[in-house]
């Protein structure tokens, strides 16, 4: 048996499991304790939470360990925990006007009611490699820690009001700048992706969940081809904010609102200029696109919203010029998620010894072919030179 | 090896198997499975005909709940006609699986009570052409099917030639509404037959039935 | 000394309600041999692509009772063989074989084994892709609404122009083929000798694609007529003459691989041997107890 390729495969898989184990310790510095991946790397975390889509900080942070930092694979432990999981209840609707705002920022007016407010963000960063956090010491964490405590107990409003602001999008329906919320609010359950396959045409409740457990990177490149060029997406930020959001469901047996907890995320709105094709409209506005992310992700929700739209406007036939790739509904949403492309890409690496044996049986006949081909085109030259000269 | 599961339940257990029996004679049209005794169900509500109680066919109520959930719409009829969805058994079907209670053309499964309830079929969603799968499925309550007094000819995928089969007790069009839900492939209904001892006989849309 | 608990999951891994799902489809994909049903499918702990479509639909069928093989590209210790066993079996619990003719349940990918598989068995393939239409009609919304029609015009020019441009029909696996007269059906990765197996066989065969998100049947008895045209008949990939170097088989489907042999110029040379390890295995063992084992 020895000359078979490829067995052994039970002892080669342990083995290879060994390995990894073996790689990710054998510098021999300090394991990584989750807590500290949890507050130290909360993008990685943020980012496997939401492509894994599941709300889970100390699950992701485990998965963010396990995967040695890589980000698809870190959200894909998480989805397939998510599959152990059996789907209880579904959450009451909520309003991004709940969320306890870190930061809330609008490029669409200079001023906006309750104001602008930029919170932690990197975006005016000089983005120059800080010596300092290489080095850190407790001494050194306890002062940074300190002088932003002093700063926030200046900076507290006098009726302790905290992080709740209005909606830019409410101001601009009120201003009938953008469509008005329907009279009655949809009630109906929203589409589930896990439970039935998504077809097509789909509803919009199904594009959003779709590309909000989308890989960041995948839903970036499609919204940036859109507004580069291949496409015509004209979006202007209305609104990004980022804090805490409240989740609630409804009391089994009385109905009741009950708050089961909070969630960190990110969301986005999004107006682009589709006024001047969307004939069916009859008051010329906006065109508002949504962008929701668990945790910190404001290029992902920037990015979901812009595509939003954008499908949006496809779909009504609003946009003007070529659409682009990013306006198919269909290929944006079949090639998006990272788990399935990753996996699929990936699945190159295992054998396929029979499919290449078939297929260098079928270039053979090709190649016969392609000899009795020209052969019998050398033969008919030479007839028709013999013709000629006759 | 080290095994990570929980032991399934009795009533998972039951699924499981019920799932088989309706895997193989769906596959097979003209085999007669045993659905296996569904013991953990209990005290299952009578229906009143003609002022008469009617008890249900326990193998084939519950083989159809073995396949509901959440996601499923549901509905049944007797004596040809439609059960109020807030009525006794009903809302016993719901509670055991979560089902949603529906009416006939958005059904997803149906249990029809009695061979007479089929001049109901063609109220069924049969599908449409680009998702035939969307059609409903009925689970039909029969008197007795056998092998050994053959009534109907069977034909179709999965069956080797023909296959003969003896449905008992059925009223005289049955056949009739039958074939009607499948004069339209891939649009229809796919029907499973269970008698009082658990017989079970499927007859998918791809399946013609002649009498014999 | 501490220990790590061990975490249980549901029989089988999937939640019951996940695997209802996949039975109800099941059952549909049966009623429309060769038609692609729709599917939740949800997220294993394998990757997309690697066989997540078979496993939904093992895992929603398997029984305490089963006995389950798992092979890739006809092979019992393949490596991704090996690891979807060792998840259905850690999950399950069930015995496993790699006998072909003691399973009840056969996992496969790209191959169908080469004993003839019986009515009390099934066989379930792994499915990368799922559409012969693709080819020709990527968007999922047109190509549903073309075998809703059997609007197959487009993929018979297909054919047509592979005769023309190589000479055969340049299709080597996943070769197309109209199921019971009505749909026109991805036979998966399965080289062209596998495909006539599933041509009024006995046993039932199930395809499950993952990443897809589809599933389909075709049950026992059910004709299946590959694509062909009368001057360009189907054919496999059979060359007379052809024999396997270890059991000596004239009538296998074959795989190449290199054997390290130091007498050898290059290191060693390169053989064919059976695909279907398990199968080959038993010829040789026949072989060796008749004493009639080729060289």
């Amino acid at each position: 048996m020895g000359y078979i390729a490829a067995r052994g495969g039970t002892t080669a898989i342990i083995n290879a499991e060994q390995l990894v184990e073996y790689l990710r310790l054998q510098g021999g510095s300090t394991p990584l304790e989750l807590i500290q991946i949890r507050d130290q790397l909360r993008h990685a975390v943020g980012r496997a939470m939401n492509e894994g889509a599941l709300y889970a900080p100390m699950l992701a942070a485990l998965a963010v360990k396990q995967a040695e930092g890589d980000s698809i694979e870190a959200s894909f432990l998480l989805r397939a925990y998510r599959s152990t999981l059996s789907r209880i209840m579904p959450t009451l609707p909520i309003s991004g006007e709940a969320m306890r705002c870190m930061r809330r920022i609008s490029a669409s007016f200079k001023d906006i009611p309750g104001g602008q407010m930029l919170g932690p963000s990197q975006d005016y960063q000089i983005r120059l490699l800080n010596n300092l956090i290489a080095s850190e010491t407790a001494e050194s964490v306890t002062a940074v820690l300190a002088a932003y405590e002093q700063l926030v107990d200046a900076g507290m409003s006098a009726d302790g009001a905290i992080g709740h602001f209005p909606k830019v999008a409410d101001y601009m329906r009120q201003q009938q700048m953008i469509a008005p919320l329907p009279a009655e609010p949809d009630t109906s359950e929203p589409y589930d992706i896990t439970r039935t396959a998504i077809s097509f045409p789909c509803p919009r409740s199904a594009r959003l969940q779709s590309l909000s457990q989308g890989d960041t990177g995948c839903l970036l490149t499609y919204a940036y081809s859109s507004v580069r060029g291949y496409g015509d997406a004209h979006p202007t930020l209305a609104e990004l904010r980022f804090g805490y959001l409240p989740i609630q469901v409804a009391h089994p047996l009385t109905g009741e609102a009950i708050t089961i907890g909070e969630i960190s995320a990110t969301e986005c709105e999004i107006v682009s200029k589709a006024h001047s094709v969307a004939a069916k409209q009859s008051t010329p506005r906006f065109n508002l696109g949504y962008g929701f992310t668990f945790g910190h992700g404001e290029v992902k929700a920037i990015s979901m919203a812009i595509l939003d739209s954008v499908l949006t406007q496809a779909k009504a036939k609003g946009l003007s010029g070529e659409s682009g790739p990013a306006a198919n509904e269909e290929f944006v949403l079949l090639h998006s998620d990272g788990i399935e492309a990753s996996g699929f890409t990936a699945h190159y690496k295992l054998p396929h010894y029979v499919t290449f044996e078939a297929d260098l049986k079928v270039l053979d006949r090709a190649r016969e072919h392609t000899t009795t081909q020209s052969q019998s085109r050398l033969q008919e030259i030479a007839t028709r030179t013999q013709e000629a000269s006759a | 090896m080290t095994t990570t599961f929980q032991p399934p339940s009795l009533f998972e257990t039951f699924c499981t198997a019920t799932f088989r029996v309706l895997l193989d004679c769906m596959a097979r049209p003209g085999t007669i499975g045993q659905i296996p005794e569904p013991s953990m169900f209990t005290n299952i509500p009578t229906i009143t005909i003609d002022q008469q109680p009617v008890i249900a066919n326990r193998f084939a109520l519950t083989s159809c709940l073995s396949l509901l959930d959440q996601e499923t719409r549901f509905a049944q009829a007797a004596n040809s006609s439609w059960i109020d969805p807030q009525s006794d058994i009903n809302r016993w079907v719901q509670l055991r699986s979560n089902c949603r209670l529906s009416d006939a053309p958005n059904a997803q499964f149906v249990y029809l009570w009695d061979s007479a309830s089929s001049a109901l079929l063609h109220e069924l969603n049969p599908g449409t052409l680009t998702f035939p799968e969307q059609s409903c499925t009925a689970f039909i309550a029969v008197p007795e099917i056998n092998h050994t007094e053959p009534t109907w000819r069977l034909q179709g995928p999965g069956i080797d030639g023909y296959c003969d089969v003896g449905v008992h007790g059925v009223v005289a069009d049955f056949v009739t509404h039958i074939n009607a839900t499948r004069a339209h492939f891939p649009l229809g209904i796919d029907i499973v037959c269970i008698d009082t001892h658990g017989k079970c006989l499927a007859l998918p849309r791809t399946c013609q039935i002649s009498l014999k | 000394m501490s220990t790590t608990p061990e975490q249980l999951y549901n029989f089988g891994f999937i939640d019951e309600d996940s695997k209802r799902e996949v039975r109800r489809q099941i059952l549909k994909a049966i009623a429309l041999p060769g038609h692609q049903v729709p599917f939740a499918s949800r997220d294993l702990p394998i990757a997309r692509g690697w066989g997540t479509g078979g496993l939904q639909i093992t895992m929603a069928i398997i029984d305490a009772d089963d006995t389950l093989k798992v092979i890739d590209q006809g092979d019992d210790e393949s490596v991704n063989a090996v690891n979807l066993r060792r998840l259905l079996q850690r999950t399950t619990g069930v015995t496993t074989t790699v006998d072909t003719t003691a399973a009840s349940i056969i996992q496969t990918r790209h191959r169908i084994p080469e004993e003839p598989m019986r009515r009390d068995q099934i066989l379930v393939l792994q499915v990368p892709m799922v559409d012969p239409l693709r080819w020709v009609e990527p968007n999922l919304e047109r190509a549903t609404i073309m075998h809703g029609e059997s609007d197959y015009g487009r993929m018979w020019v297909y054919m047509y122009e592979s005769v023309v441009k190589a000479g055969d029909l340049r299709i080597a696996t996943q070769y197309p083929v109209i199921v019971a007269g009505r749909y026109m059906m991805d036979t998966t990765p399965i080289p062209r000798w596998d495909v006539m197996r599933l041509h009024n066989a006995e046993a039932l065969f199930l395809f499950g694609a993952g990443r897809e998100k589809r599933i389909y049947a075709v049950p026992p008895y059910t004709t299946i007529e590959p694509l062909q045209f009368e001057d360009f008949r189907f054919k496999t990939e059979f060359v007379a003459g052809q024999i396997c170097a270890r059991c000596g088989a004239q009538d296998t489907f074959l795989t190449s691989h290199f054997v390290v042999d130091s007498d050898h110029a290059d290191g060693g040379h390169w053989r064919s041997s059976c695909s279907d390890t398990s199968f080959c295995d038993k010829r040789v063992l026949v072989n060796a107890t008749t004493q009639e084992a080729p060289q």
